[in-house]
């Protein structure tokens, strides 16, 4: 009865064949930490890199014509949407610019000799036309429309973006800032139409910042839930947390070496339909470090002692039976037990003299110069 | 096709907007707007709400209203220490009276959807918790999923019984004596909580049910019930005795999104009573992830397998985490899965409605970019909403976002 019922009754809509090809969305975060792409040791890195990533997203844009992307600069003193930009934004770029030009003579000597040298074309502003540059050689007049609409935006918007100012703030790692803007734009976007897809993709040269560890961590559960999975291509030592972010979303985690590849990559590892995921061995990596950090120390531990109060991780118990980050007094009791040293070893000694015969069997095994087996619990 | 859809939807919002406007008539003793009960109102018609502007265009009366019917949960952010391990016995009244249609297609049927969903989330949110679930039917308490950390073990279980028809009558006593049971080995420093979804109004009892009640009380087990038909004494009693005299953890619904509501408010951790203090250590292992090439077996279900986590403690491999090592026993878990709980304890400070002004600092919103609607006609919202600390712009969808899914503000890291 209930069966006939549930039918006339479920709201829910039955989801279009798949055959149907739906939109999808590509948020790609990009790292432009001058000082870490400088650290990366190889000439005109984030300028290949940006080649191989335009072409990526231009084979996104043209697997289905309702395909968009989403370009964020995570920058050293904040993130920045720089694709696709508003009129307010255009705008203001605009009058930077010309401002930029008033004082070109003088400022451009100095910028250029405070950053790194590898960045996309500086001395070409967008205003000045200059297409022959070297940074936006491979933006043709008679490219496909769509390609060159995305490609000029996002180049001339990084170009903007890099060739400012640096703040006097020391930088900073804006990854989760630039996860949160990432996820609340696609959030949008599917609120407006349910079917589109949405993946993102991380470019990341910058080491982990344990300070951002709780944003972070929010930003993975709320792609968990969403079903994004989040790419991540790191491009220097590893990062624990964007591991963690790869594998709890369904995503792809490569750690590249050699630059010159990546298209490939791009093309390949990351472009990976969510819907083939199931499907496909992903070429990410499978040992993962879940490791925990101590709250107090820094420490890296295994096993570890937790605050039933704040979650806090200590890796040794506190002398003061008290948790240093909310305060509350532990049961006295239950840390004398946790202190108490395992009983087991004093057990087993007495149970060998007990059997002498076995012990002499043992030494002499021991001369002999063969190994007893120690029974242990198999795993 | 995509037009009538969306017809569907406007017809609905308009409808979950007036639901809501009851709800909070409701609460504030049944009063309606001219002091009478909410009964005795006149009928307000939603086209009457509609109205021109001076420029003769709806638009923006519509897109108000449309932002009035996304709800904006006002939270208590004030952090709290909460017991973040818990442990809940769900409780469900499977009696004949959960045959009744009031709730559409029946008691019954809703309430194993509506359980199923909480169940997700509640691991979702506590994801170190344990579960178990009791079904009163017949007179007696029937144990239907062991207590476990497996949300899919339970809702394969939820699944299993909505086929089986509700029958006789319930017990309160037997289902609590049971909850009881499960929950005596349960470690101090973890809660123990039942949740009781209750159809009926009588319950048959074997004995006398206050005896219970005070064994539950002095075991420190905390029972909320939801009621689905009316108000029922001896509920009223169990939850005040259990809960330090506090009432509020007795409720019954309104109609099927209230149920809904009261679930979801079931998944946030409870505060820890200053009573019912009892804060330890509690020593984790945090397991690495292996892959291997040649398949072992794993210390859980004894089966080959090609990877898995190794215990640090005595290094025996197990298939999923969190869960308790079958060899040393002691909790393994994801360091995420702490982390997962850390929003309960750290609360994201609510965004404030920015007031109606001539004119505006902000354009688009910071989040998603999107454009504000230029309300200058219309003076009823200015549908900026902003972060207390950053002092940036959110729009209504970013800040339900922000606070239900996110847990951290685009603006305040971008700083």
């Amino acid at each position: 009865m209930d069966a006939i019922a549930d039918k006339a009754f479920t709201t829910e809509k039955v989801s279009k064949s798949s055959s149907v090809e739906s939109p999808s969305l590509l948020a790609v975060i990009l790292d432009t930490n001058p000082v870490q792409w400088e650290q990366l040791g190889e000439k005109d890195a984030l300028k290949r890199v940006l080649r191989s990533l335009l072409i990526a997203i231009n084979s996104h844009l043209a697997l289905n014509s309702a395909n968009t992307v989403v370009v964020i600069a995570s920058h050293t003193d904040g993130a920045k949407v720089i694709f696709p930009t508003t009129s307010d934004d255009e705008h203001h770029r605009q009058h930077q610019h010309q401002h930029q030009h008033h004082g070109q003579g003088q400022q451009q000597h100095s910028t250029e000799k405070e950053q790194s040298p590898d960045s996309v074309s500086r001395s070409a502003t967008p205003a000045s036309e200059a297409r022959s540059s070297n940074g936006r050689s491979f933006i043709k007049s008679q490219m496909y429309r769509q390609f060159k609409l995305v490609d000029d935006t996002f180049i001339q918007n990084l170009d903007s973006l890099l060739s400012s100012i640096p703040s006097t703030k020391p930088p900073k790692n804006m990854l989760s800032s630039s996860l949160s803007l990432a996820l609340s734009y696609i959030n949008k976007v599917q609120q407006k139409d349910s079917l589109v897809k949405s993946r993102i993709l991380i470019v990341n040269t910058s080491p982990d910042e344990h300070l951002k560890y709780i944003p972070i961590m929010n930003c993975i559960f709320a792609a968990q839930k969403m079903k994004i999975p989040i790419n991540v291509c790191q491009l220097s030592s590893q990062a624990t947390f964007l591991q963690q972010a790869a594998d709890a979303t369904n995503g792809v985690y490569l750690n590249i070496d050699n630059l010159d590849g990546l298209v490939q990559y791009f093309a390949t590892a990351f472009f990976i339909d969510p819907s083939l995921r199931n499907i496909v061995i992903k070429p990410t990596t499978r040992d993962i470090d879940f490791r925990a950090s101590c709250f107090q120390t820094g420490k890296v531990v295994d096993i570890g002692f937790v605050c039933s109060v704040c979650l806090c991780i200590l890796s040794e118990i506190p002398k003061d039976e008290k948790c240093p980050a909310c305060d509350s007094d532990f049961d006295h009791h239950v840390i004398n037990k946790l202190r108490r040293k395992p009983a087991v070893l004093g057990n087993r000694k007495k149970k060998r003299k007990i059997d002498p015969a076995q012990q002499q069997q043992q030494q002499q095994q021991q001369r002999q110069g063969t190994t007893s087996a120690t029974p242990t619990p198999a795993p | 096709m995509d037009d009538s859809d969306e017809y569907i939807s406007d017809v609905e919002a308009i409808q979950v907007k007036r639901r809501s406007t009851r709800k909070s008539q409701v609460k504030s003793d049944l009063k309606g707007a001219n002091g009478g009960y909410s009964w005795e109102d006149e009928y307000q018609r939603s086209w009457d709400i509609v109205k021109e502007d001076e420029a003769g265009s709806l638009a923006g009366i519509v897109s108000g209203l449309i932002e009035s019917k996304k709800k904006r949960i006002i939270k208590n952010v004030t952090p709290f220490q909460r017991g973040i391990i818990r442990n809940l016995i769900l409780v469900i009244d499977m009696s004949s009276s959960m045959l009744e249609k009031d709730l559409r297609p029946n008691r019954h049927a809703l309430t194993i959807t509506n359980v199923i969903q909480f169940i997700t989330e509640f691991f979702d949110q506590n994801p170190i918790s344990q579960l178990g679930i009791i079904v009163m039917r017949n007179g007696i308490a029937q144990l239907v999923s062991q207590v476990s950390g497996n949300p899919q073990d339970h809702i394969d279980a939820l699944k299993s019984i909505k086929k089986l028809e509700p029958k006789g009558d319930p017990s309160l006593q037997n289902a609590l004596e049971m909850s009881r049971g499960l929950l005596l080995h349960v470690a101090s420093h973890c809660t123990r909580e039942v949740l009781v979804v209750f159809g009926s109004l009588l319950t048959i009892d074997p004995g006398n049910i206050h005896k219970t009640v005070k064994s539950l009380v002095e075991e420190k087990v905390r029972v909320k019930i939801i009621g689905l038909s009316a108000q029922v004494s001896i509920c009223k009693e169990i939850c005040k005795k259990t809960n330090f005299n506090d009432e509020s953890s007795y409720k019954v619904i309104l109609n099927e999104h209230h149920f809904k509501d009261l679930l979801t408010e079931a998944v946030v951790p409870l505060p820890v009573n200053k009573i019912n203090k009892s804060f330890t250590l509690v020593k984790m292992g945090f397991p690495s992830r292996v892959s291997q090439d040649t398949p072992s077996f794993c210390s859980c279900h004894s089966k080959l397998t090609y990877g898995g986590y190794v215990c640090p403690n005595c290094k025996s491999k197990v298939c999923s985490l969190p869960t308790i090592c079958p060899c040393c026993n002691m909790m393994l878990i994801l360091s995420t899965h702490l982390a997962r709980s850390y929003h309960h304890l750290i609360p994201l400070k609510n965004f404030e409605e920015v007031p109606v002004a001539d004119e505006y600092d902000s354009t688009q919103c910071f989040a998603c970019q999107s454009e504000f609607p230029d309300f200058i006609a219309n003076k009823t919202t200015s549908s900026r909403y902003r972060c207390v600390d950053c002092n940036q712009h959110f729009c209504i969808d970013c800040d339900v976002f922000i606070h239900e899914m996110m847990h951290n503000c685009p603006g305040c890291e971008n700083i």
